[in-house]
């Protein structure tokens, strides 16, 4: 189960429409390495942070959302789809309550390090034109004191298994950047078991501080289907394949296949901070 | 057995004469010498003061490299080098050896002379004759005579030689071997003060520097080391009684890769660059320091001195103004740079609108002219004056509160709290002429991270220094390296190093001379070297201060 969990955190980032040239070429380039991920969940009961990855609003149980009802924001905005935030502590009664734990050691040893590169960034405070690429970095991170990677680190992008993608035309408004919709897949390896996995309608938003430091929510739909097939072809944790199909079929809120009356994806959303970061040319 | 070596390296101790050390029976400093070659000698023939210099660490450590291999482990332990004036050549001139020291120095000499006797590789370095008994004297003889040579830094005396011997074979026969007799050699010659000080008689009327005191002074000045074998046959032969003689062999040492090692050595005492070693700074403010970042920083520093001083030639001032340096994949993050590297150092070319130029760029001095938990424009304006412009700052009188105010709502800034610390008036006689300068680097904290806010508050970088205005610390760079007191200042310290000690109102002409030198060289550092290095006032002899 926790591969399962850290599969899907790895499937909310990568890439998609590789071949896709950005239009906007003016402004600079920035890249952020990101240093904390963690899922997020309900608390209070109905709020989480997310997006409206569907672009609808489920107040009630209805065959769209597969019955699943839309939570709200802290800050109030309605129909966000995050349903994994729902079942999470359902999860860690099974798994223990160290999944945030092994995504962070994961990324603290350089094992999870990914990058979002900015270019086209002309004003923080109001880019229209902005495009993000989301690329997997390698390399052996420093951390500080706090136990946090540094800013300002040089990183090789990943060789094996890398494909970067292109999110085209986010924006910068007041410091806090957002984009999407756009199609990731991603190279996963845990344990034994190397798959990819492909995510829908992602969306990334995020703040810049004073000392230009990200912090912000990644969210997107995961194919339950695509994680199960994945493990299943793996070796030796075959066994947890049954348990996410259960979860599929109980927190899965989006692409509802009308044929079949069920919904394929599990939406989610994991909050994230990053500090800038170079990609060694 | 250890009772029994530790007695006869005690005895042998003993038994080997104590130097007059300080050069002491020097009654009168000496007047004047005769003339040298009218083109070279720069300065007149002004004596130094002269004593005899303690080796530091250093030079120890290097010392037992050049004597039996790198490969030679040092105990770490060695009596501390006291800084006197800034340098620690010129507090080894001072300085005495405690009994803790005299301890240390005698454990050391030990364990090397174990080791060498231990491996025979490095035993066959030393040991050229082959024994045929366990008390071979004649292969004993042998055998003090060529490493005595080194460690002595001159030829033995007979009678040197024969106690050294004497000591040898009678650990032998104790032991049963010959090679058992060697370490009590070796620790003796190793304990000796004629090793681990550098006796100064002097000869001739004015006094000057004899021959192998010369040999050695150019060695320790050039090269941080002991002489090698060409340097004490010039010695013997009598090839540095002349300018010629001397400035040939200046030449070759400074051709010399030992010759990056006095320089770096230089560099080191020059800006206190060991005190990297144990820097502290709170972890919790500045979670980017690490205890590698001191040394790692250092080492940038003395790459960049490298640099201009061996591969370019450079005028050494633009030390202060390059954009060109050397970094780690760690100090780039720390200067918010591309890494060039995936690992150790590579030069790079900070971009032009990098707000870091230089030597006051560098993390080694703006983290090690810091406080633990903040920049400091006092210290780092005292560099500025007292390392690289030669103006001594006094010490703040004992009964003044040197603290400054906390930061309030009205003054965030350490700018805005130096102002008001200095409304005291005794304090601002000296921050006046410190303060400036070190506010010049306050978008550098405390350890030499960029920013533009202190508490929220646009930090001002402007200031002047002594009539020259600058907006941001490249320009105060800039006006450092067109001060007219900065080339001078870098003489007179490379003079400092070399002679060991701080020169006094005697030593001007000579001050004068070099530093004109200097200039004429084009700023140059090996020039000015040689320059000093050749000066009649580094081979006449004076008294002590």
């Amino acid at each position: 189960m926790r591969a399962l969990l850290l599969a899907g955190v790895l499937a909310m980032f990568g890439c998609s429409s590789a071949d896709d040239e950005p239009d906007c070429t003016t402004g600079k380039s920035q890249a952020y390495i990101l240093t904390a991920l963690a899922f997020t969940r309900e608390e209070p009961r109905g709020t989480a942070p997310g997006f409206d990855l569907d672009g609808h609003v489920s107040s009630k149980p209805e065959d769209q959302s597969c019955g699943k009802i839309d939570l709200v924001d802290p800050q109030g905005a309605q129909g966000i789809d995050n349903q994994l935030a729902i079942f999470l502590p359902e999860i860690e009664k099974r798994v223990g309550n160290a999944i945030d734990g092994i995504i962070q050691g994961a990324i603290n040893d350089g094992r999870l390090l990914i990058m979002m590169d900015l270019s086209g960034v002309d004003d923080t405070q109001n880019d229209k034109c902005v495009n993000l690429q989301v690329k997997l970095a390698q390399g052996k991170p420093m951390l500080g004191t706090d136990g946090v990677l540094e800013a300002w680190q040089t990183f090789d992008l990943r060789k094996a298994d890398q494909k970067i993608s292109t999110a085209q035309k986010g924006s910068f408004k007041g410091n806090t950047f957002s984009i999407g919709p756009f199609e990731l897949h991603i190279p996963i390896a845990i344990f034994d078991v190397s798959f990819m996995i492909h995510m829908r309608n992602a969306r990334v938003r995020f703040t810049l501080d004073q000392e230009g430091n990200a912090e912000g929510l990644l969210g997107g739909g995961i194919s339950i289907d695509e994680i199960a097939d994945g493990v299943q072809n793996g070796a030796g944790v075959e066994d947890i394949v049954p348990q996410i199909r259960t979860l599929g079929k109980l927190a899965s809120d989006l692409g509802y296949s009308e044929e079949e009356g069920v919904c394929k994806l599990l939406s989610a959303t994991l909050s994230f901070k990053a500090r800038p970061a170079f990609v060694r040319k | 057995m250890t009772l029994v070596m530790k007695h006869a390296a005690t005895v042998a101790l003993l038994l080997i004469p104590l130097a007059a050390c300080d050069g002491e029976k020097a009654k009168q400093p000496a007047q004047a010498v005769a003339p040298e070659p009218p083109k070279g000698p720069v300065g007149p023939p002004t004596p130094t003061a002269s004593a005899a210099q303690r080796l530091t660490t250093a030079q120890y450590r290097n010392a037992i490299r050049d004597l039996f291999g790198p490969e030679v482990v040092v105990p770490p332990a060695l009596e501390p080098d006291v800084a006197l004036d800034g340098f620690d050549s010129v507090g080894s001139s001072k300085s005495t050896v405690s009994a803790r020291g005299v301890e240390q120095y005698e454990a050391a000499a030990f364990a090397i002379g174990n080791q060498v006797i231990a491996d025979p590789k490095l035993l066959g370095r030393v040991l050229t004759c082959k024994p045929a008994g366990v008390t071979d004297e004649a292969c004993a003889r042998t055998f003090t005579t060529a490493l005595g040579r080194r460690v002595f830094r001159r030829p033995l005396t007979p009678e040197e030689t024969t106690k050294v011997v004497t000591v040898i074979t009678t650990s032998a026969t104790t032991l049963g071997t010959f090679e058992k007799g060697l370490p009590f050699g070796i620790a003796a010659l190793l304990q000796s003060p004629n090793f681990l000080y550098r006796p100064v008689f002097g000869q001739g009327e004015p006094k000057q520097h004899t021959g192998f005191e010369l040999a050695t002074r150019l060695s320790f000045f050039l090269w941080n080391t002991i002489p090698d074998d060409a340097l004490l046959d010039a010695a013997r032969d009598g090839a540095l009684a002349s300018y010629d003689g001397v400035k040939k062999e200046v030449d070759r040492m400074l051709a010399s890769p030992l010759a990056r090692d006095g320089l770096r050595n230089f560099v080191r005492e020059w800006f206190r660059l060991g005190d990297l070693d144990r820097l502290e700074k709170d972890a919790k403010l500045f979670t980017t320091y690490s205890v590698e970042l001191g040394p790692m920083a250092r080492e940038e520093t003395l790459r960049l001195f490298e640099d201009l001083v061996f591969e370019k030639n450079a005028d050494i001032r633009d030390v202060m103004t390059t954009r060109r340096t050397f970094i780690t994949p760690k100090l780039a993050s720390m200067y918010q740079i591309p890494a060039p590297s995936a690992e150790g150092f590579a030069p790079v070319e900070l971009p032009s609108d990098s707000p870091r130029r230089g030597l006051l760029g560098q993390i080694a001095i703006l983290a090690l002219y810091a406080h633990p938990t903040s920049s400091s424009a006092t210290l780092r304006g005292k560099f500025v004056r007292e390392k690289l412009l030669c103006v001594e700052i006094p010490a703040p009188p004992v009964n003044v509160n040197t603290a400054l105010p906390e930061p309030t709502p009205d003054a965030k800034t350490l700018r805005q709290r130096v102002k008001i610390h200095l409304l005291e008036t005794s304090c601002a006689g000296c921050h006046k002429i410190m303060d400036p300068i070190g506010l010049g680097l306050e978008q550098f904290d405390g350890i030499g991270r960029y920013r533009t806010k202190e508490n929220a508050a646009l930090i001002d970088p402007s200031g002047e220094l002594d009539g020259q205005q600058f907006n941001n610390p490249g320009e105060l760079a800039e006006a450092i390296r067109n001060h007219r007191d900065f080339g001078p200042c870098i003489a007179r310290k490379v003079f400092q190093y070399g002679t060991g000690m701080k020169p006094t109102q005697e030593d001007n002409p000579t001050l004068k001379a070099l530093a004109d030198h200097f200039a004429a060289a084009g700023y140059r550092l090996k020039p000015l070297m040689a320059a000093v290095a050749t000066s009649p006032a580094f081979r006449a002899m004076g008294a002590p201060h």
